[in-house]
């Protein structure tokens, strides 16, 4: 296996650990290795051009797969809290922020509590996620792009392949629109 | 510390591993390979600084001819880090040092380094959230504030850190004893007993890195029976000492920032003083109703 087909190879296992683990960082791994296939090295010409459309579709797969996941409801601002509030105790103590539900005696209230804890947990994880695939959304697009400016060119060959794998990744047509511009933007 | 050879080699054809397919051109060769670097981030201002955080990414570009690039000091992550290139992006990694990086130029001997300066968050401390009031009942012996961490040096950008709650449990004395003696801070699950990992959010020079989560911190109160309901009241304080923790993103390792108390305290004459991360807020039992 050649360098390049290694780096391949760990893009591809990269994301499909993304589908698997939901971590955003995974995307980030496999853009990282995609930027290490150097296809100048292949000088086989079938060779190079496998690795291309493979490149192609990794590069369009990791842009599909943020556009997938990119929730355009999404509120930078509003960031979940640390901790919630606890309601008092029927004896009129009351705790701070995060205290352990058990502390709460009252069934209903301890109940509402509970859920509001586990929401804004929710709330968190979805922030947290949504940081790490907006900060990936700034990285990976530009990047794949580039590949396509430096990799292809206006030759009608190069430009039905371009198009047909855009076709068929990228579902967002904000983003299939700006990706079909590249087509004319291909070198000559 | 360019270091040009005299005579300059004669440039190959074609550079090797150029990221140009179509490159068939000669090139020239440039004896000068200065490397310049720009921080991804934007804040601090100073985006040529080499001091940068744990996690920061710098694009190093070479003037002149594509290079090879390494580190040859320290550890992080080049991208690419294969073939030739007119520039890279630098990636530190979570430990603490001095990082170098250095360009080979193709095909001229030009070699050029730059070394960068990582630093590992020190601690962190809180403010009160602009805008925000003080959380008080009229009548009861308590006070909250809402407190948005921030993490130092602040001559540094650590967006590319995440930060936990390590949970741990209060010492209640006086007043607060027992009944707000050993609770948990934020009665996080196992294994971990930790709040989930917070991404952080921006950067000021003037205060440092934040996640922007807002963190209520309020006092509650014991029973009423027990406190008092008038001057002189029964007096008490509780703290817990609070780890926070760090990691850079992707990586494993945890990394505790130092100890952090917050303490709560109530006074005879009905005085409530909370305090956490070097801010310190207060209310009088008869002070109105008031809110974050």
């Amino acid at each position: 296996m050649t360098e390049n087909e290694k780096y391949i190879k760990e893009a591809r296992k990269k994301i499909s650990a993304f589908e698997k683990e939901n971590e955003a960082e995974r995307l980030r791994e496999a853009s990282m290795a995609l930027e290490n296939v150097v296809l100048e090295q292949e000088y086989n010409v079938k060779i190079r051009h496998r690795l291309r459309r493979e490149c192609l579709t990794l590069w369009l797969d990791s842009v599909r797969i943020i556009d997938h996941n990119l929730d355009p409801e999404f509120k930078a601002d509003d960031i979940p809290p640390r901790l919630v509030q606890p309601p008092p105790t029927s004896d009129g103590t009351a705790y701070a922020p995060g205290a352990d539900p058990a502390l709460i005696d009252e069934p209903k209230a301890r109940k509402e509590y509970e859920k509001a804890r586990a929401d804004n947990q929710a709330k968190i994880v979805k922030y947290r996620r949504q940081t790490q695939l907006r900060r990936l959304n700034e990285r990976i697009p530009p990047r794949a792009e580039e590949f396509i400016r430096k990799s292809f060119t206006s030759f009608s060959n190069d430009q039905n392949e371009l198009k047909t794998a855009v076709d068929a990744k990228i579902e967002n047509p904000a983003r299939k629109a700006e990706m079909l511009k590249l087509l004319a933007a291909s070198k000559p | 510390m360019c270091k040009a050879e005299t005579p300059l080699p004669p440039c190959p054809s074609r550079t090797h591993g150029n990221s140009d397919p179509t490159d068939s051109a000669q090139t020239e060769c440039h004896p000068a390979c200065t490397l310049t670097s720009q921080t991804v981030a934007t804040s601090p201002a100073d985006r040529a600084r080499t001091k940068i955080g744990v996690g920061e990414e710098v694009n190093i570009t070479v003037a002149g001819n594509p290079a090879t690039w390494a580190i040859t000091g320290g550890t992080g992550r080049l991208s690419p880090n294969t073939g030739t290139h007119s520039s890279v992006v630098f990636a530190a990694d979570d430990n603490a040092g001095s990082v170098t990086v250095t360009a080979t130029g193709s095909g001229c001997s030009c070699v050029n380094t730059i070394t960068f300066t990582v630093v590992q968050p020190s601690d962190w401390t809180m403010i009160k959230k602009p805008g925000s009031g003080i959380k008080h009942k009229n009548g009861r012996v308590d006070c909250g504030w809402q407190g948005v961490m921030y993490i130092h040096p602040n001559d540094v950008n650590f967006y590319n850190i995440e930060n936990r709650e390590k949970d741990s449990l209060s010492v209640g004395t006086g007043v607060y004893n027992p009944s707000h003696n050993g609770k948990p801070h934020g009665d996080y699950p196992p294994p971990d007993n930790a709040s989930d990992w917070f991404a952080m959010e921006s950067h000021s020079e003037a205060n440092g890195s934040t996640d922007g989560s807002t963190d209520d911190i309020w006092s509650g109160y014991p029973k009423p029976s027990v406190v008092g309901t008038a001057p002189p009241f029964v007096t008490g304080s509780y703290y817990w000492d609070i780890t926070m923790q760090w990691r850079v993103v992707g990586k494993t390792t945890v990394h505790d920032f130092p100890t952090v108390r917050q303490e709560h305290e109530i006074f005879a004459d009905g005085k409530c003083v909370t305090s956490k991360g070097g801010n310190s807020e207060s209310a009088m039992y008869n002070d109105p109703d008031s809110s974050f």
